[in-house]
């Protein structure tokens, strides 16, 4: 070392750089790679946390719907058995039928009969229209069948509890109150009515047999 | 000058040693974190598959929902007229005779006669006072002299309803809006 020209100061020099070089350059290469990584684990548990926290929230949310689709579904079920004939569009010529069997042989004498069991006289005949004969055609989300006009006698108090005995009857119907004319005890109440259906479940897929093509039409017969 | 290399040579590896050190603490650390974020993600991904469950059980909501309405709307629809009525025969004077009465879903149009205007007025002011049903009462008429008291006169009388009747409609039926597309 006699005759190395190295002193003491360039040992303190090249000690203390290389002290720093190690110091930054393992800082730089390991240390802070790392530390970003701990900061993005930090991140994603923060935001995994928030979520979690939510738990309760979130059971508290899906009970509650749970909840209220049963209380809803026990209601719709308990109107459907009393006012909706069991009509389901799943097979839609099925559908269709048992839609034809309800409007030409079974509403026609129910909606006749009703106003005498209210105690007034129904001075009109009940006309149910024809129901189609398309299977593809009928509203699956909703069957309205307007019944047309109603002339019913009677007193007033009779008259009003007979407008009130259609929300008895065991078909879902609309009555739109149009005049009442007469001094009671001969009262003439004239009114419309519209039966409503709601079908059983989802519609199925349109029949092709029931679909018209043109000629000239793919598919269509030469 | 030996010494001084000695020195700063121990220095080195102490500082080489420290960010070692560190790099093990950072380690350890990063190692318990992505335990902790992993048993963390597994709740929140917990939590979304019952936020999942509640969307799907909500989306099942409104069509049974516009169903159990419609159906009640319908009902109190038909219930709503025999209560107006009710109420109008509750404020009619009794020596006015109705001819007939047309309900729209704003307006009673009653057809009456009345034996004198006196009664006409009395009726009129009792109608008046029915102002829970209605918003105005208007009649179209009341005679003239022409040369003797009448013995009786038709009237019509227009009553505003406070609350139209609103006539149901079906929110799921394809078209409606908020309905299933």
């Amino acid at each position: 070392m006699g005759s190395s020209k190295l002193k003491t100061i360039h040992v303190v020099i090249i000690g203390a750089l290389a002290c720093i070089l190690v110091g930054v350059g393992a800082y730089f290469l390991v240390i802070k790679k790392k530390c970003e990584s701990l900061n993005a684990l930090n991140g994603r548990l923060t935001v995994a946390m928030d979520e979690a926290n939510k738990s309760q929230q979130m059971q508290k949310r899906l009970d509650a719907t749970i909840e209220l689709n049963r209380v809803l579904q026990i209601k719709l079920d308990g109107y459907l058995r009393a006012k909706m004939p069991p009509i389901s569009f799943q097979d839609r010529a099925q559908g269709m039928i048992a839609l034809w069997k309800e409007q030409v042989e079974t509403l026609g004498p129910m909606l006749k009969s009703w106003p005498q069991k209210s105690g007034v006289w129904l001075t009109t005949g009940v006309q149910v229209p024809a129901p189609s004969a398309d299977p593809n055609a009928v509203d699956t989300s909703l069957i309205s069948i307007p019944i047309g006009s109603f002339s019913v006698r009677g007193d007033f108090r009779t008259l009003l509890d007979h407008l009130r005995s259609w929300n008895n009857f065991n078909r879902l119907v609309q009555i739109d109150v149009k005049s009442l004319q007469g001094p009671s005890p001969f009262m003439t109440l004239n009114y419309d009515v519209t039966v409503f259906i709601f079908p059983r479940g989802a519609a199925g897929q349109p029949i092709q047999m029931a679909t018209q093509t043109t000629p000239g039409q793919p598919g269509a017969p030469m | 000058m030996r010494n001084s290399v000695l020195v700063f040579a121990a220095l080195v590896a102490a500082v080489a040693a420290g960010m070692f050190g560190w790099y093990s603490v950072l380690s350890a650390r990063e190692r318990d974190l992505t335990t902790e974020v992993l048993g963390w993600e597994e709740k929140a991904n917990a939590v979304k598959i019952l936020e999942a469950q509640a969307a799907a059980e909500e989306a099942k909501s409104p069509p049974i929902k516009q169903k159990v309405d419609f159906i009640e709307q319908v009902m109190a629809y038909n219930g709503a007229y025999p209560k107006i009525y009710e109420e109008l025969a509750k404020y009619t004077y009794s020596r006015i005779l109705y001819r007939s009465i047309e309900p729209t879903a704003t307006q009673i149009k009653i057809g009456a006669r009345a034996r004198s205007v006196g009664d006409c007025g009395r009726y009129m002011l009792n109608m008046y006072r029915a102002s829970h049903i209605l918003s105005s009462v208007t009649i179209d008429a009341v005679p003239g002299w022409s040369g003797g008291i009448p013995r009786g006169f038709d009237f019509n009388a227009t009553c505003n309803l406070k609350t139209p009747v609103t006539v149901p409609a079906y929110a799921g039926k394809p078209g409606q809006p908020g309905a299933p597309m």
